[in-house]
């Protein structure tokens, strides 16, 4: 879990009239954002509302890299103001989220930083993120040989090899 | 970052650890997901590719084998009833299957992706002795399974072509529904078994839905779909032995009955021939908790029972589907209900409904069956009509779409 400290009234900039947000990442890089933008975070939105009862300014630490961090903010101003029906706290699990071209070109990354986004996204509570990441990851294995998928995974082969010539004994669960 | 490979092991690792690295091409550490979101990842998966992902660790297997083997498929292919059976001497695998489907075909399992009705490419001659026989053991071993809960048929479509075929009783598509009938009334089916789907049914008379076993099967159901697809086009109209009344109007209720403390979605898509006896079998049927209901080429007017079997589920009816449905004219001009009337009373009725899906054919709203078999399409005298049955359904998407929202 993130630590949630006081802040100096300094290192929150501007008081306009969409609250900010102070989210701290791992490396210690502040990075000031709309309190709209990061309502798609279900994690972000339980955060500010436990804010509500104290008069006190709040920053939130996040475990991963503001590199990472950047880029979820990217996607949530992307879709400011959007709905997204994954992101309904009533939607089913993610998985099965649309295919929107945006989001497509936005995860056309690395398999690292996929892997980096997406479990942010799901820290975050931002499902529909969680499920355009899904389906990116299944895009990289379909169709693949079991060869290429370890390449891809960097998992080596841990079958015995009597179990790697009995396919359907290998697997006990 | 690790300079050796991460093991797959690896994705139950606590939570998300404190990464400061800016990523970089090199080691992949896709395998350290967590275990739910690799849970989403192979939802996505084809067959084929879960199979290849099953090879690739053992960790790989242990969370791919559930998910690739949650439905299996057997076709009338003597082959595919050996390797079923093959399969399933592998015990866990036994307690992956949820669902099991037979079909009358010799599909072609991953071509395009998954099992679906599609994947059954072609209608083999086979040796029905043989395939009927396959099909027995098929279900013997289906029925044993311990986490089965869906169990769906897919029998031969007929075609216009083969209409023929349909007045011999010894031709393939009966001889197979018999068997699985049979088999079916034989083997005490699990308690297990949620979901029934039975795909270009031919609706005819059978002793085994007077068999206990036959019933029970529809017990426990939650979810139930009859697609029948038997076009009689040599229909003699008035004949008392027509095995489409008798079906409808004396085999059918009582299975339907016996599922009626259970059912939560029921589809009955009936073809063309048989909607006049469709719409007098559910008269008398209340579902109490049904929330899904879907009907095709079902009659609709005073003369049957469809609008007020329906509006009798308004309490918990959340989703209805409504594809190429008419209302019957009768002998007169005039119908005695309009669709105007139906969407009118539908949108008022049905007050906890979120989704509604209705596929029409404006040509088809209305018909009148002609002494010599056939459907005859028509309008009513009004010709405005048309358009404000239109807009009543207009009227009746808005209604649900803004209770969705």
């Amino acid at each position: 879990m993130p630590t949630i400290v006081s802040v100096d009234d300094s290192t929150v900039p501007g008081e306009g009239s969409s609250r900010l947000l102070l989210l701290v990442s791992s490396d210690n890089k502040h990075i000031v954002v709309e309190e709209d933008i990061m309502s798609r975070s279900r994690f972000i939105s339980k955060q500010v509302e436990g804010f509500e009862a104290t008069s006190q300014r709040h920053a939130i630490l996040l475990p991963f890299s503001s590199f990472v961090l950047n880029k979820v903010i990217e996607y949530c101003s992307h879709y400011r103001g959007y709905y997204l029906l994954e992101d309904d706290p009533d939607a089913a699990p993610p998985g099965r989220s649309p295919v929107r071209e945006w989001d497509q070109e936005f995860l056309d990354v690395d398999r690292n930083m996929l892997l980096r986004i997406i479990k942010a996204a799901h820290y975050l509570e931002i499902k529909s993120l969680v499920g355009s990441c899904a389906r990116a990851i299944a895009d990289m294995i379909r169709g693949k040989t079991t060869e290429e998928m370890r390449e891809i995974l960097g998992v080596e082969n841990d079958f015995t090899p009597e179990e790697e010539h009995s396919p359907s004994s290998k697997c006990t669960g | 970052m690790s300079d050796s490979p991460p093991p797959l092991d690896d994705f139950t690792i606590p939570y998300i650890p404190t990464d400061n690295s800016t990523p970089t091409q090199g080691i992949c550490h896709i395998a350290r997901l967590p275990f739910e979101l690799w849970l989403l990842v192979v939802e996505l998966l084809d067959f084929w590719t879960l199979l290849s992902l099953r090879a690739v660790s053992k960790k790989a297997c242990a969370f791919t084998t559930r998910h690739a083997f949650r439905t299996i498929v057997c076709t009338s292919k003597v082959s595919s009833t050996k390797s079923v059976r093959n399969l399933l001497g592998n015990e866990y695998i036994r307690t992956c299957i949820e669902k099991a489907v037979y079909a009358d075909g010799s599909g072609e399992r991953g071509k395009k992706g998954s099992w679906a009705d599609s994947d059954i490419v072609d209608w083999v001659p086979l040796d029905q002795g043989a395939m009927c026989k396959g099909l027995v053991a098929a279900l013997q071993v289906f029925l044993g399974l311990p986490t089965l809960r869906a169990l769906a048929f897919t029998f031969r479509p007929a075609t216009e072509e083969g209409a023929a075929e349909h007045d011999d009783p010894h031709w393939r598509g009966y001889t197979v529904q018999h068997a699985a009938l049979d088999a079916l009334s034989r083997f005490t089916p699990a308690s297990t078994i949620k979901s029934l789907t039975l795909d270009h049914f031919r609706p005819m008379p059978h002793e085994a839905y007077n068999r206990l076993e036959f019933i029970a099967l529809f017990r426990h159901l939650t979810h139930l779909r009859l697609s029948t697809k038997r076009e009689l086009w040599n229909r003699t109209e008035g004949d008392p032995d027509d095995p489409l009344r008798t079906f409808w109007q004396q085999c059918a209720p009582p299975l339907l009955r016996a599922s009626a403390d259970t059912l939560t979605s029921l589809s009955l898509h009936v073809s063309q021939d048989e909607a006049s006896c469709f719409g007098v079998s559910i008269s008398e049927l209340h579902f109490p908790h049904l929330t899904r209901l879907s009907f095709q080429h079902v009659l609709f007017g005073f003369e049957t029972s469809a609008e007020p079997f329906i509006l009798a589920h308004a309490a918990t009816l959340s989703s209805l589907t409504l594809v190429y449905c008419k209302i019957s004219m009768g002998s007169a001009e005039t119908p005695s209900r309009t669709w105007e009337q139906v969407y009118g009373d539908l949108s008022a009725g049905l007050g906890e409904l979120r989704e509604l899906d209705v596929e029409e054919r404006s040509w088809e709203w209305y018909a009148r069956w002609e002494p010599g078999g056939m459907w005859q399409w028509g309008f009513p005298d009004d010709s405005e009509q048309a358009g404000r049955d239109r807009m009543a359904l207009e009227g009746f998407r808005q209604v649900v779409r803004a209770r969705d929202v």
